[in-house]
């Protein structure tokens, strides 16, 4: 592969994941400036090793597991402890209306409250939009344990919800 | 399939909606209801993961590679001092050779599109309060070889790296008495005829100049007095011969 062709593969990645990458590094940091750092990272990583990169189905995957190894190997131990979600998320769009925006925001609490070990599977379900298999297969997990976290996780942001129910800005949570 | 499976598979893979499940759904009220609940928590989890992502980073990685890649020095550059010593003046003495000639057309091309990708957020972003101080302001043009006289800087509301059709450049926008200006400065290209004037799609104009080294675009409003500008800041924009980009 030329440099050329390496650069519009790169550009191309880049284009096409760095959103729900960066996403994804929020959900697991925690904090908007360290996502910032570990996508940028990330990509760094990712051109010097675009050659790797054999199969272009598979970028997505690659791209995570090199986000995931960078947190592990730099990032997660300038983590700052549970953070205020008002931190995490600062400036929006205001298409939502005022109970949307209640409603999201109790829930991004209550997903800044999971333990990791939930709200990773979760958000690469959501986000990257990765199937159980792949979760399993990112995680090192079997189906089952991924399953098992998804339902607990979802199970766990609907415990937190519920006792707003009352005052009706949540939707039924069956 | 009885509803506690069938709730157990939305928690667990809501996405995956099989052929036995549509069809459960379909036949009763009560699974219907359930994956319908289903659906409005997703969609509350959605918009709660999609957090904001700052403007234009997919454009900064892209610019970051790419000044990594220009700065990247060749492994035998430190082994002997005459080779790099050598390297160094050939690289200056051949640093115009790598400038870039687009044709006109297609630097009115990338005009376009640069200002329709970002031009409009830039200037809002940079109609509030001061976007960029002055220390980043230096460090961009520094990165590119420019050093910008304290007049020019003081009309800088904001400044960024981006790309050019020949590598990294810097997108400003400044505050002058005809109004906010944006200005995007291509270290490495230049055009076969300056200055050439550039007509854009929502009123307003684009004035292209080559510099000492590279060239930088104008954009404002129509009727701003483009040559008026170009000379203005051409003036207080210096490259030191020193300077790499």
């Amino acid at each position: 592969m030329n440099d050329a062709e390496r650069k519009r593969r790169f550009d191309a990645l880049a284009r096409r994941y760095v959103d729900d990458l960066f996403r994804f590094g929020v959900w697991l940091c925690g904090d908007p400036t360290l996502a910032n750092d570990l996508v940028q990272e990330t990509f760094l990583r990712a051109w010097k090793a675009i050659d790797k990169l054999k199969d272009a189905g598979a970028a997505k995957s690659w791209l995570i597991t090199i986000l995931r190894r960078e947190y592990a190997r730099t990032f997660e131990r300038k983590v700052p402890p549970l953070t205020d979600i008002d931190n995490v998320v600062v400036a929006e769009e205001l298409e939502l209306t005022p109970e949307d925006r209640t409603e999201r925001d109790m829930l991004r609490k209550a997903m800044m409250e999971l333990d990791k070990k939930y709200r990773e599977p979760l958000v690469l379900q959501t986000i990257m939009g990765l199937s159980i298999t792949e979760i399993a297969s990112e995680l090192e997990l079997t189906e089952s344990a991924v399953m098992t976290r998804v339902f607990r996780a979802r199970e766990k942001l609907k415990e937190k919800l519920r006792p707003s129910e009352g005052r009706g800005n949540v939707h039924e949570l069956t | 399939m009885n509803l506690l499976e069938f709730k157990r598979r939305l928690m667990t893979d809501p996405g995956a909606r099989s052929a036995e499940m549509r069809a459960e759904r379909a036949r009763d009220d009560e699974f219907a209801a359930a994956a319908d609940a289903s659906n409005r928590f997703e969609i509350m989890l959605h918009r709660a993961v999609s957090v904001p992502v700052p403007h234009g980073l997919a454009e900064q990685i892209i610019l970051r590679q790419s000044l990594e890649q220009q700065n990247a020095k060749p492994a035998w550059r430190g082994i002997l001092a005459i080779a790099a010593a050598l390297a160094l003046a050939v690289a200056l003495t051949t640093f115009n050779l790598v400038e870039r000639n687009p044709t006109m057309p297609q630097m009115a091309e990338h005009i376009a599109w640069h200002w329709q990708h970002d031009g409009p957020q830039t200037l809002a972003t940079a109609s509030g309060e001061l976007a960029s101080d002055t220390d980043q302001v230096r460090r961009v043009f520094s990165e590119l070889g420019v050093h910008i006289e304290p007049a020019l800087l003081a009309k800088v509301r904001l400044t960024k790296f981006c790309p050019t059709p020949d590598g990294a450049g810097a997108h400003v926008v400044l505050a002058t008495e005809q109004g906010p200006i944006t200005l995007y400065y291509m270290p490495r290209t230049r055009i076969p005829s300056s200055p050439a004037s550039i007509p854009l799609a929502d009123g307003m104009q684009s004035m292209v100049v080559n510099l000492e080294r590279g060239s930088m675009a104008l954009v404002a409003e129509a009727g701003a007095d483009m040559p008026e500008l170009a000379r203005e800041i051409t003036h207080q924009l210096s490259f030191a011969p020193g300077m790499t980009i």
